[in-house]
C-alpha cells in the first residue's frame, strides 16, 4: 500500500502536507476551548481578587469560545476540500493507470486474472483506496493530534494527573485493539458462511427446473437452513463482542475518572489543584475518548484499503509478454497470406500443449475449413493467428512475415475475425456494425446485414438499424447475435474473413444461405467448426485432434482417408461425395 | 405500493416471536443511557461542588461509592442490552431470508425466468444484510439517540432550567445543519453515483469483451472515453466526499457554538446566583454537569443523521424484499390428484401460449405422444420447441387448450406427481457444487453407491468420472471442473438412476466433442428404449428414426408424420432435409 500511496501521491505532496498542517490547526483550536473555561473558572469566578467586571470577562471569553468554534470549522473546511481533491485524484490517476496497463496486456496474463476480479479491481479497490487516503487525511491525521495533544496539555495542567489520563488512553487502546484482533479471524469466517449461503442460493436460481424435475425443494430448503443457521452463528458471536467495546470503554473511562477526582480530592487539601483544572482534565478526557473511538472505524477502513492496495498491485505487477516489431504496412506479394511453422503452445507451463507443432499454409482466397472435438486446438489457432497469445514454439508468417515482426494493431487490421462468443455492445445496431470500420455508410452495413442473413430480422425490429440493444445484448437470440457478429466483421472488410464456430446457433438451412453468400465473397476464408456441414465444401480442410493437425485435405480425399474426420461425417450423418 | 408504515407493520409481524426479549433489550437500554447521563451528574454537582472551603477526604467515599456502583450497574445493563438485541435481531434477519428463500423454491419457473437471476439473489443476500444493517441497527441506534436526548433534557432542566433552556433554543442550529447537509450529500452522491453506473458499464463490456476490443482496435476509442467519464467521475467524485465529509465538522461546529454559550451563560449564572464565595463550589459543580451534558449533546444528532441514510437505503431493500416474498406461488398442491402414470401418454390438444399476452408463442398445438413412440420436435431457432416443453412439464400453464397426460388434464395433477413420471435433459445442465456421486444422487436419495454407478455406467459416464482426480469422489461445480459434454453424461446418469416412463429431451446442437456425442446418442437411445419419449432433435438420425416427426415454424406445427411420409410430401421438411 505504501508503494501505491508513494506512486500517486507524490505528486499531490503538497497538499498532503498543507491537509497535515490544517488538521494539527484544527485540534489546536479544539485543544485550547478547555483551557480557556479553566481561565473562566479559576482566574474569573473563583478569583477574589479579580478587578473589574467579571461578566463583562465573561462574556469576552464567550466570544473568544465562538471564534475558535468558526476557526476550527473553517479550518475543518479547508482541509476536508484539500482530503476531498486529493483523494479524488489519486483514484482517477491510478484507475487510468489501471484501465491503460490493463490494455497492454496479453491474454496470457490476463488469463491469470478473471474478468470479473479485472472489473471489480478497477471500480472497488480503487474507490477502497481512495476512501481510505479521505479519511487518511480527514481522521487518522487527527486521532493521534488530539490524543498526544490532550494528554500534554494534561501534563501542563498537572504533571501526576498527566500519567493517568496516560494511562487511560493505553488502556483503551488495548481494549478496543484486543477486541478487534480477537475479531478478524471471525469475520474472515463470516465471509465464508456467507459465501456458502450465497451459492445455494445462486445454484438454486439456475438449477429451478431441475429442483422441481426432481421435486427437491424440501431437500434444498433444508441444505439451506443449516447454512443459515451457522451464519447467523456466527455473525450473533461477532456482533456480541463487538456490543461489548461500548460499555466496558463506559467502565473504563468512569473508574479512572473517578480514580482522578479522589486524587484530585488529596490535592486539593494541598492546594495543589484547582476547580478548573478539574474541570480542564474532564473535557481532554472526553476528547482522548472519541478520539480513540473514531480510530476504530479508520481501522476497519484501513484493513480494506490495504485489501485492496495488494489487489490492485497484483494488477500492475503483470508485465506484458508480448513484445511489437516496427512494421506498420502489410504488403501482399506472395500467393501464400497465413503460414504455421511448427507453431506449438500451451496456456501455462502446467498445462498440456494446446497446439503441438503445426504447419500449413492457406493461400489468398482460399476457404479453409478447420474441424475437430472440444479441445483439439482450433480456437488457440485463432487466439495466436490473431496474437491474442504468443507461440510458445515455431513460427507464425503473415503475408510473408512473421506476425511478432508488425507494429501494435497493423495484424488486426487485415483479420476480421467472429469469435465463438457472440458480443455486441451497448448501444444501437449501427453504432455496432460501425465498430467494424468507424464511418461505415449505411449501405455498407445493410449489405453486410443481407450476406450475413440479418437483414429480415433487423427489419422486423420495427427500427432497423438504428434498433437499441442492451448490456449483454439481452433482448437478442443467440442465432441473432451470431448473425450481427458476422455481419460486423464484414463490414470491417478484411482480406481475412474468420469465423469461430460462430454460426452454430442457427438452423441448417440459415447457416447454409449463409455460407453460399459467403462464397461468393472470394476472401480468404477461415471456418472453424464442429459440425463437418459447414466445412465440407471449403477448398482446404485441416483436421485437429488434442492440438495435432493430423490430415488435410477436401472433404472426399479425407473422409476416404482419415479415420477421425470419417468418424465425425458419419456420426453427423453426412456421406461421401452426397453432396459435394 | 409498499409504504413505510405498511413496511414496519411487516417487519414487526417477524420481530414479535422475540419480542419479550426486544423489550427487555430497550429497557436495559434505558438504563445503560440513564447511567451514562447520571454519572456525570454525580461528578459535577456532587464531588466538584465538593472542593471549597472546609473539604474534607470522607466526603468523597458516598459519592464515589455511588457513582462507580451506577457504572457497574450500567456495565452490566450495557453488556445485557447487547447480548439480548443482537441475538434476536440476527434471529429476525435469518426467518427474513430463510422466507426469501422459500419462496425461491416455491415460485413457478416463469417468475424466475423473467426475473434476472443476479437481481433475485440480490434480494435474498444483499438486501437482507441491508436490513439489518440499516433497520435494526439503525432502530437501535435511533431508539437509542431520542432516548439520550430525552434523558439529557430532564437531567439539564432538574439541575437549572435556564441554563438548559439555552441549549434547547440553540438545538435546532444542529439540526437544520445536519438536515441540509445530508440533504446535499444524497444529491451529489446521486449525482456521482449515475457516472459511476456508466463507468461500470464501459468497464464491464470493454474488460469482459477483450478479445473483440483487440480484434476490432478498438483501445483507442475506449481509452479516450473511459478517460472521459474518469474525468467526470473525478469532478463528482470531489463534490460527493467533500460534501458528505462536512456532516461531522458541521455538527462538531454546532456543538463548539452550544458549548461556549453554555460556558459563558453557566459561570455567570455563578456569579449572579451566588450569594456568597462559600456558594461558588457547589454552583460551579453544576456548570461542569452542564458543561459534560454540551459536549456529549449533538452526540445522537450526529448518530441520528448517520443511519438515516442507511435507513432510507434498508427500506429500499426491504421493498424489493417483499416484493420477491409476495410474488404469487405456483398452484397449491393439496387440491391435486397423484397420478399413476403406466402407458406414459401425452395428449395436446389445441394449446395456445403467449409469455406476454400480446405475443402468442404457440399457436393451436395439437398432437398425441402415444405409449412408447418417439416424437421428434424439429423447426428453426424460436419456433416454439423449448417453449412446448416448458407447458408440458407444466413449469408454465397453457393460454388455452389443455394437456393430458394419461388421459388426465395436467392442471389438475399435482406437479410433483407429473415430475416424477417425467424425466427431462435439458442442453444447459446443472450441477451443484458437491461430488460426482451426490450430483447423480440426486435424482433419488437413499440410493446406494452401487446403485448410483450402475446408474453411470448405463449412462456412459462413468468412464470418464473414473479419469476425474478422485473418480466418484470429486467435487464438482456448474461452473469448472467438467465439459458440457460431460455435464449433460451426469445428467443423463440421474435419469438412469430413476427411470421415469416419460421422457423429454433436447439434444446439444453445438461445443460437444464428436466422441462424448456418440457416447451421449448412445445412453439416450438405451434410455428411449420402451419409453415414450418427446426430443428436440438436431441430429438427423434421431430425426429420421423417430415415429412422429413434428415441424414447427413461428410458433405453429407445419408438417407432421414421418420421415418418409414428410419427404414425400416435398414440404418444409423436405427443404430443411435437403439442405444438408
Amino acid at each position: 500500500m505504501i508503494k501505491l500511496f508513494k506512486r500517486y501521491l507524490t505528486k499531490y505532496r503538497g497538499f498532503v502536507i498543507l491537509g497535515t498542517i490544517l488538521k494539527a490547526l484544527e485540534v489546536a483550536w479544539e485543544l485550547l476551548v478547555p483551557f480557556i473555561i479553566r481561565y473562566m473558572i479559576d482566574d474569573v469566578v473563583e478569583n477574589p481578587t479579580f478587578v473589574g467586571d467579571k461578566i463583562s470577562e465573561l462574556l469576552k471569553c464567550g466570544g473568544v469560545l465562538i471564534a475558535l468554534a468558526v476557526a476550527g470549522l473553517l479550518t475543518t473546511l479547508c482541509a476536508q476540500y484539500i482530503a476531498a481533491r486529493v483523494a479524488q485524484a489519486f483514484g482517477c490517476d491510478m484507475r487510468n493507470d489501471l484501465y491503460r496497463h490493463i490494455n497492454t496486456l496479453s491474454f496470457k496474463e490476463l488469463d491469470q486474472v478473471s474478468t470479473a476480479s479485472l472489473i471489480t479491481r478497477i471500480q472497488t479497490d480503487t474507490v477502497n483506496m481512495q476512501n481510505g487516503v479521505g479519511m487518511i487525511i480527514r481522521m487518522l491525521m487527527r486521532a493521534p493530534i488530539i490524543i498526544i495533544g490532550a494528554t500534554i496539555m494534561c501534563f501542563i495542567i498537572n504533571w501526576k494527573i498527566g500519567f493517568f489520563i496516560m494511562g487511560f488512553t493505553i488502556l483503551l487502546l488495548i481494549l478496543i485493539y484486543g477486541v478487534m484482533i480477537y475479531l478478524v479471524p471471525l469475520t474472515h469466517r463470516t465471509q465464508v458462511e456467507l459465501d456458502n449461503v450465497t451459492r445455494i442460493s445462486k445454484e438454486n436460481l439456475g438449477g429451478n427446473r431441475v429442483v422441481r424435475a426432481f421435486n427437491k425443494q424440501k431437500y434444498e430448503f433444508i441444505r439451506f437452513v443449516d447454512g443459515q443457521k451457522k451464519l447467523t452463528n456466527i455473525q450473533t458471536r461477532v456482533a456480541i463482542i463487538e456490543s461489548l467495546l461500548n460499555p466496558l470503554t463506559f467502565l473504563l473511562a468512569n473508574a479512572i475518572a473517578l480514580l482522578v477526582m479522589y486524587v484530585s480530592g488529596t490535592f486539593f487539601l494541598v492546594g495543589g489543584i484547582t476547580k478548573g483544572d478539574i474541570q480542564a482534565f474532564l473535557s481532554y478526557f472526553t476528547q482522548i475518548q472519541l478520539a480513540v473511538m473514531a480510530s476504530t472505524i479508520l481501522a476497519t477502513l484501513f484493513a480494506k484499503a490495504y485489501a485492496s492496495s495488494s489487489r490492485v498491485n497484483e494488477v500492475l505487477a503483470l508485465k506484458s509478454s508480448l513484445t511489437y516489431g516496427t512494421v506498420d504496412k502489410v504488403t501482399y506479394n506472395d500467393p501464400t497470406i497465413i503460414s504455421f511453422q511448427n507453431v506449438s503452445f500451451k496456456y501455462n507451463d502446467k498445462a498440456n500443449a494446446a497446439l503441438e507443432n503445426v504447419s500449413f499454409t492457406i493461400k489468398q482466397g482460399e476457404t479453409v475449413g478447420i474441424i475437430g472435438g472440444t479441445g483439439s486446438g482450433k480456437t488457440t489457432l485463432i487466439n495466436l493467428l490473431n496474437r491474442f497469445y504468443d507461440v510458445s514454439s515455431g513460427s507464425i508468417f503473415f503475408a510473408s512475415r512473421d506476425v511478432r515482426d508488425y507494429a501494435p494493431g497493423v495484424l488486426n487490421a487485415e483479420l476480421a475475425t467472429v469469435m465463438q462468443k457472440a458480443v455486441l455492445f451497448n448501444g444501437s445496431i449501427k453504432e455496432n456494425m460501425r465498430r467494424g470500420k468507424s464511418g461505415a455508410s449505411e449501405e455498407e452495413i445493410s449489405q453486410a446485414l443481407k450476406i450475413a442473413q440479418a437483414s429480415d430480422f433487423v427489419a422486423k425490429t420495427g427500427k432497423g438499424l438504428d434498433y437499441e440493444i442492451y448490456q449483454s445484448a439481452k433482448n437478442l437470440s443467440g442465432g441473432q447475435k451470431q448473425r450481427l457478429n458476422i455481419a460486423r466483421a464484414l463490414v470491417k472488410n478484411a482480406p481475412v474473413l474468420i469465423l469461430d464456430d460462430s454460426s452454430s446457433a442457427l438452423d441448417y438451412k440459415t447457416e447454409a444461405n449463409l455460407r453460399h453468400e459467403l462464397r461468393k465473397l472470394d476472401k480468404t476464408t477461415l471456418i472453424i467448426s464442429q459440425r463437418a456441414i459447414s466445412i465440407m465444401d471449403a477448398d482446404k480442410i485441416l483436421v485437429l485432434d488434442k492440438g495435432k493437425l493430423i490430415d488435410v485435405g477436401t472433404h472426399d480425399e479425407l473422409y476416404a482417408r482419415c479415420a477421425l474426420y470419417h468418424e465425425i461425417c458419419v456420426s453427423q450423418d453426412i456421406e461421401g461425395a452426397k453432396h459435394v | 405500493m409498499y409504504s413505510v408504515k405498511i413496511m414496519l407493520k411487516r417487519i414487526l409481524k417477524y420481530a414479535k416471536p422475540y419480542r419479550r426479549n426486544i423489550i427487555i433489550a430497550l429497557i436495559f437500554a434505558i438504563l445503560f443511557e440513564c447511567a451514562f447521563l447520571y454519572v456525570p451528574c454525580i461528578m459535577g454537582n456532587e464531588i466538584i461542588a465538593l472542593f471549597g472551603e472546609g473539604f474534607e477526604m470522607s466526603q468523597l467515599t458516598i459519592p464515589l461509592i455511588k457513582a462507580f456502583s451506577i457504572t457497574a450497574a450500567g456495565t452490566v445493563f450495557g453488556i445485557l442490552m447487547g447480548r439480548l438485541l443482537n441475538v434476536s435481531t440476527y434471529l429476525i434477519i435469518r426467518d427474513i431470508r430463510l422466507a426469501t428463500f422459500k419462496k425461491i423454491l416455491s415460485l413457478p419457473v416463469s417468475y424466475l425466468d423473467a426475473h434476472y437471476h443476479g437481481d433475485l439473489l440480490t434480494r435474498v443476500t444483499h438486501d437482507v444484510d441491508q436490513v439489518y444493517d440499516g433497520l435494526i441497527h439503525g432502530f437501535t441506534h435511533i431508539f437509542r439517540g431520542i432516548v439520550a436526548v430525552i434523558l439529557t433534557m430532564i437531567f439539564m432542566f432538574m439541575t437549572k432550567w435556564d441554563i438548559a433552556l439555552v441549549v434547547v433554543v440553540l438545538t435546532p442550529l444542529s439540526a437544520v445543519i445536519a438536515y441540509f447537509v445530508t440533504k446535499l450529500s444524497k444529491k451529489s452522491f446521486a449525482v456521482q453515483a449515475a457516472v459511476n453506473g456508466e463507468m461500470a458499464g464501459l468497464v464491464n463490456e470493454m474488460v469482459t469483451e477483450q478479445k473483440t476490443v483487440i480484434a476490432y482496435s478498438l483501445m483507442k476509442e475506449n481509452t479516450e472515453r473511459f478517460n472521459e467519464i474518469d474525468g467526470r467521475l473525478k469532478t463528482a467524485g470531489v463534490r460527493a466526499q467533500f460534501v458528505s465529509s462536512l456532516a461531522r465538522p458541521t455538527t462538531r461546529f454546532a456543538n463548539a457554538i452550544i458549548y461556549a454559550c453554555v460556558a459563558t451563560y453557566g459561570l455567570i449564572v455563578v456569579i449572579r446566583d451566588a450569594k456568597s464565595v462559600e456558594e461558588y463550589p457547589a454552583l460551579i459543580g453544576m456548570a461542569s454537569t452542564f458543561l459534560f451534558y454540551a459536549s456529549q449533546y449533538t452526540r445522537p444528532f450526529n448518530e441520528i443523521a448517520e443511519v438515516t441514510t442507511e435507513l432510507a437505503n434498508s427500506f429500499a431493500s426491504l421493498r424489493r424484499i417483499f416484493e420477491l416474498i409476495d410474488a404469487e406461488d405456483m398452484v397449491k398442491e393439496d387440491t391435486l390428484k397423484e397420478i399413476e402414470v403406466n402407458k406414459g401418454e401425452y395428449e395436446i390438444n389445441h394449446i395456445n401460449f403467449a409469455y406476454q399476452p400480446e405475443r402468442m408463442i404457440l399457436k393451436d398445438i395439437s398432437f398425441k405422444a402415444l405409449q412408447n413412440k418417439r416424437v421428434a420436435l424439429v423447426g428453426p431457432t424460436g419456433c416454439g420447441k423449448t417453449t412446448l416443453i416448458n407447458l408440458l412439464m407444466r413449469y408454465y400453464d397453457v393460454s388455452s387448450g389443455e394437456i393430458k397426460l394419461e388421459g388426465e388434464n395436467i392442471n389438475h395433477i399435482k406437479p410433483s406427481s407429473l415430475r416424477k413420471s417425467v424425466g427431462m435433459v435439458l442442453q444447459d445442465t446443472w450441477l451443484f457444487k458437491g461430488t460426482v456421486l451426490d450430483n447423480i444422487r440426486y435424482a433419488k436419495d437413499g440410493s446406494s453407491d452401487d446403485e448410483v454407478m450402475t446408474a453411470a455406467i448405463a449412462a456412459n459416464a462413468h468412464d470418464f468420472i473414473m479419469k476425474l482426480p478422485q473418480g466418484y469422489q470429486t467435487i464438482i461445480d456448474d461452473d469448472e471442473g467438467l465439459s458440457t459434454g460431460q455435464k449433460q453424461l451426469i445428467c443423463i446418469a440421474r435419469l438412469m438412476l430413476v427411470l421415469p416412463k416419460i421422457l423429454i429431451l433436447d439434444e446439444a446442437t453445438s461445443n460437444i466433442d464428436t466422441r462424448t456425442e456418440v457416447n451421449i446418442q448412445k445412453a439416450f437411445n438405451l434410455l428411449m428404449d420402451n419409453r415414450t419419449s418427446i426430443v428436440i432433435a438436431h441430429r438427423l438420425s434421431t430425426i429420421r428414426h423417430a415415429d412422429l416427426i413434428i415441424v414447427m415454424k413461428d410458433g405453429r406445427i407445419i408438417e407432421h408424420g414421418n420421415h418418409d411420409e414428410l419427404i414425400k410430401a416435398h414440404g418444409y421438411y423436405y427443404e430443411l432435409y435437403n439442405a444438408h
